[in-house]
């Protein structure tokens, strides 16, 4: 029984990094159409950002959330307004978006190749090798600060999409571009918005997972895997899916780690992500709960 | 009010719509008549610039209008009630009303008059725009434009896929707005209903205005008759 529930605890918690993980690709996907092939890369920028700021400043890693979002919004700006927007709204969007960041993709991977050359980096922090211990449950303790700063970014965005003014734009545009304009919704802000939005939101993720994770040009490459099975389980485009989704396969790999192997544990994962294609191919939450 | 000047629009090598010119003065209410495929909703479209025009004019109040943001021109008093009524289907009434209104001032108080209009409405508030029936979309369309508080408004075809029950309630209402100041020019099928509540109408046909005459004299039309009212 304590067995059980320490699988479900550290299941949840890879769960909820892997939720924050998805909610940025999902919101760009969800709004603007497109699909952004470098997604995982903007991960591996935050969580090298992290690294840095870690070993050369002594900033912590969670602290360095508050540096790395505003810079990353930056990033989304200028990314979205001389890479993305020039494809939008022309023949073939959809086809050359994803052409465009999967390149961007590769730029990224090869820079850091470049200058940071292909090491596994890790830093060790006052959390290193810590875990709490709950009710007989052990809890790493970078996990715990990660899956607590996860949900409670994923809740603020939620709030900010359901109760705010912009919030109700962005859901707008996501529904119908023309109907928003003709609202006096000035549909490109909201577009640039919501890109610098998602980046930034990867990046943070990046940041919270530097603690537990190496860090290596080409780490991008897994997570960006995980952010479109996640992405897809849950429903494109479904906020809520997103979190299910995430919170699903952590559970699952967290299972498989311990019945199987910790190897297998993403072999798994994508069983159920075919399983679930097969029986729901809109996803979980594929329909009626749209960001 | 609304002043278009040899307006051409064209889709690519496509023109579909060649030299048009259209008045509309303050608080009246104007038809613009047609066959399908004519060009009425690219008109209405260029208007609240969802299409730029190859050439021509369009002033608003004196305003070039061209010059303007589209999504800038509800807040000059433009505001177009798409066609297929475009609501927010995941939102609900009150959220799709909210949207649209883009300043504080009177927005209590169309809200109320919105609700004492058309109480269904008011009755539907919380509920998912989406799951409405189509007469109540149509309205919570419409009510959607009024909460923009136009001074002008222009609806495409509002009439569209509803009961005939349903189409009078939404000429009502289009009555009810003239009386509220509100300066209405709509895209119609139905000729002679909508020649019923507009002062003026304006034929299109092939993207040409063919005729523009006050209604009387349009129901009197030889050619109206014929084509349009089925009347020999």
């Amino acid at each position: 029984m304590e067995m059980l529930l320490q699988i479900i605890a550290s299941g949840l918690l890879l769960g909820g990094i892997y939720a924050l993980l998805s909610v940025g690709l999902n919101l760009i996907f969800g709004v603007i159409k497109i699909v952004n092939l470098a997604h995982g890369d903007f991960l591996m920028m935050g969580m090298y950002a992290t690294f840095f700021l870690f070993t050369l400043k002594d900033i912590n890693p969670y602290v360095s959330v508050l540096i790395i979002f505003p810079a990353f919004v930056l990033v989304g700006v200028l990314i979205f307004r001389f890479i993305i927007k020039p494809l939008l709204g022309k023949a073939e969007t959809e086809v050359n978006t994803i052409i465009a960041t999967a390149g961007l993709g590769f730029v990224l991977q090869n820079l850091a190749l470049m200058l940071w050359k292909s090491d596994f980096r890790a830093i060790e922090t006052n959390l290193t090798g810590k875990s709490y211990e709950f009710a007989g449950i052990m809890l790493s303790a970078g996990r715990t600060w990660a899956f607590v700063i996860c949900i409670a970014i994923a809740l603020i965005l939620y709030y900010i999409l359901m109760k705010t003014k912009v919030g109700t734009h962005i859901r707008a545009v996501s529904q119908d571009t023309d109907a928003a304009t003709l609202m006096g919704i000035n549909v490109n802000r909201i577009y640039t918005l919501t890109f610098a939005a998602g980046i930034a939101l990867v990046g943070a993720a990046g940041a919270i997972i530097t603690p537990t994770f190496y860090v290596y040009p080409t780490v991008g490459l897994y997570f960006n895997t995980m952010a479109f099975i996640i992405v897809v389980l849950g429903g494109l485009g479904s906020f809520t899916g997103a979190l299910i989704g995430g919170l699903l396969i952590g559970l699952v790999e967290s299972f498989a780690g311990v019945m199987a192997s910790s190897e297998l544990a993403q072999v798994f994962s994508l069983l159920i992500f075919l399983f679930i294609l097969f029986v729901k191919p809109e996803g979980i939450m594929g329909k009626g709960a749209r960001v | 009010m609304l002043k278009i000047e040899n307006l051409n629009v064209s889709y690519g090598d496509t023109q579909v719509i060649w030299d048009v010119n259209i008045d509309v003065a303050d608080g009246e209410v104007v038809t613009l008549l047609g066959p399908n495929g004519a060009g009425k909703t690219t008109l209405m479209k260029t208007i609240c610039g969802l299409v730029a025009p190859k050439s021509g004019k369009i002033t608003f109040m004196g305003e070039d209008l061209l010059k303007i943001n589209p999504w800038d021109r509800p807040k000059k008093g433009v505001v177009l009630i798409p066609e297929g009524r475009k609501l927010f289907g995941k939102m609900t009434v009150e959220e799709n009303l909210e949207i649209a209104a883009w300043k504080e001032e009177g927005k209590k108080e169309t809200m109320e008059w919105i609700y004492e209009t058309l109480p269904k409405l008011a009755e539907r508030r919380k509920q998912l725009a989406g799951t409405l029936s189509g007469g109540e979309q149509q309205m919570c369309a419409i009510a959607r434009g009024i909460m923009a508080q136009p001074k002008m408004l222009m609806l495409d075809e509002p009439s569209l896929g509803l009961a005939p029950i349903i189409v009078e309630q939404v000429f009502d209402l289009i009555q009810k707005l003239q009386e509220r100041g509100i300066t209405v020019f709509f895209v119609e099928q139905f000729v002679e209903q909508s020649l019923k509540i507009a002062a003026r109408g304006y034929l299109l046909e092939g993207g040409r205005i063919v005729l523009q005459e006050d209604s009387k004299s349009m129901l009197n039309n030889d050619y109206v008759r014929q084509v349009y009212l089925g009347i020999a």
